[in-house]
């Protein structure tokens, strides 16, 4: 359910770029945080499902990027990987997530749009 | 036909929401009410606790509640039954809450009036987490009877938070909950987290549930002009 609401939002976004430079969207490419909460088969199940329903997505194509989690332990400073094998603690010192530098990302990238009236071309601030 | 390529996008999926939440946020500050966000799973306490803590505080601050359901007002008529100000959101397929939901609901609220509000989102440990609102304090709970291990098969929504509290601790005889496994966990995830164990049945641990939120609501108020 949460995939299919992320989809949404993306197919939305994509629907209105299209319709800015006149055109249909061919590819796209979503990056993913692994403390996003997004299964990769579910969120492409769900893009799949949904983008039949605007014209300007229907062809479009999905690239999935899942972002590994990379973390500041809160005890010893150092870099590691919180995994719940490891109940997200650090391996060396048993602390926790201080800050989180990658893993939460949830970014729409690379947008491929095929211009059908005019070679206009798109740009973004 | 001609294909392009915008390299350079980069676009914050959930940038809109977040932009609406701001605006939702400078309500709140412009009115001087303090917002906390209640998650949970369904069936964790999130109405009981709201009943009993907003009752036990009503000499000293006036809370209102924005319920979030998908279906009818079931939860917003136990509060009002009580005496307390609540406006229903049903969100029909929509599984959480989101910026735009409580902007169109925050004209119904007298905020000027308000100390409190309490937002009570949706039964889910998923999607709320990713879903800001405007609120100042995000509070999960997770009732002893889900289990120990619930912290680390969501640990979106509990490295989110500010606090957590397990509800229902009348359960531990009954339960294999261990309490220490939990708190570690969430800990691992969010070593800032406030935690609190409590019953809302034997009023077990309410004191400090109460008094936290009693300091939270006093020190927002003390800030200094302009900052949240």
């Amino acid at each position: 359910m949460h995939e299919a609401t992320v989809a949404s939002l993306v197919l939305d976004s994509i629907v209105k770029q299209a319709a800015a430079s006149g055109g249909v969207a061919t590819t796209v490419c979503v990056r993913a945080g692994a403390f996003r909460n997004i299964d990769p088969d579910s969120f492409q199940f769900a893009f799949d499902a949904l983008k039949t329903e605007f014209a300007a997505t229907a062809r479009c194509r999905l690239n999935f990027e899942l972002v590994p989690a990379v973390a500041i332990c809160s005890g010893c400073g150092k870099q590691y990987h919180p995994h719940v094998d490891n109940a997200f603690a650090c391996p060396d010192c048993g602390g926790g997530i201080g800050k989180l530098l990658s893993g939460e990302e949830l970014e729409l990238r690379n947008l491929t749009i095929d211009l059908i009236d005019s070679p206009e071309v798109i740009t973004h601030a | 036909m001609h294909e392009i390529a915008d390299e350079h996008l980069l676009e914050n999926i959930l940038h809109s929401n977040d932009e609406l939440a701001l605006h939702n946020r400078q309500h709140f500050d412009d009115d001087d009410v303090f917002a906390i966000n209640f998650m949970s799973a369904p069936g964790a306490g999130k109405t009981t606790l709201l009943c009993d803590t907003i009752s036990r505080l009503s000499e000293c601050m006036r809370a209102v509640v924005i319920e979030g359901d998908m279906v009818g007002d079931i939860d917003a008529q136990r509060l009002r039954d009580l005496g307390i100000e609540a406006h229903q959101i049903s969100t029909g397929r929509s599984c959480h809450l989101d910026a735009k939901l409580i902007s169109r609901v925050l004209h119904q609220v007298p905020l000027k009036e308000v100390d409190l509000l309490c937002i009570e989102n949706v039964g889910n440990l998923v999607c709320p987490a990713d879903f800001l609102l405007g609120e100042h304090k995000r509070v999960v709970l997770l009732s002893i009877a889900e289990g120990d291990d619930k912290p680390l098969k969501y640990p979106v929504i509990f490295r989110n938070c500010d606090t957590v509290i397990f509800t229902k601790s009348d359960l531990l005889d009954f339960v294999d909950f261990d309490v220490e496994r939990a708190r570690q966990s969430v800990l691992n995830l969010n070593p800032n987290a406030e935690i609190f164990v409590l019953s809302v049945k034997t009023g077990q641990g309410m004191g400090d549930w109460l008094q936290w939120l009693s300091q939270a609501v006093a020190q927002y108020k003390k800030r200094p002009t302009g900052v949240a």
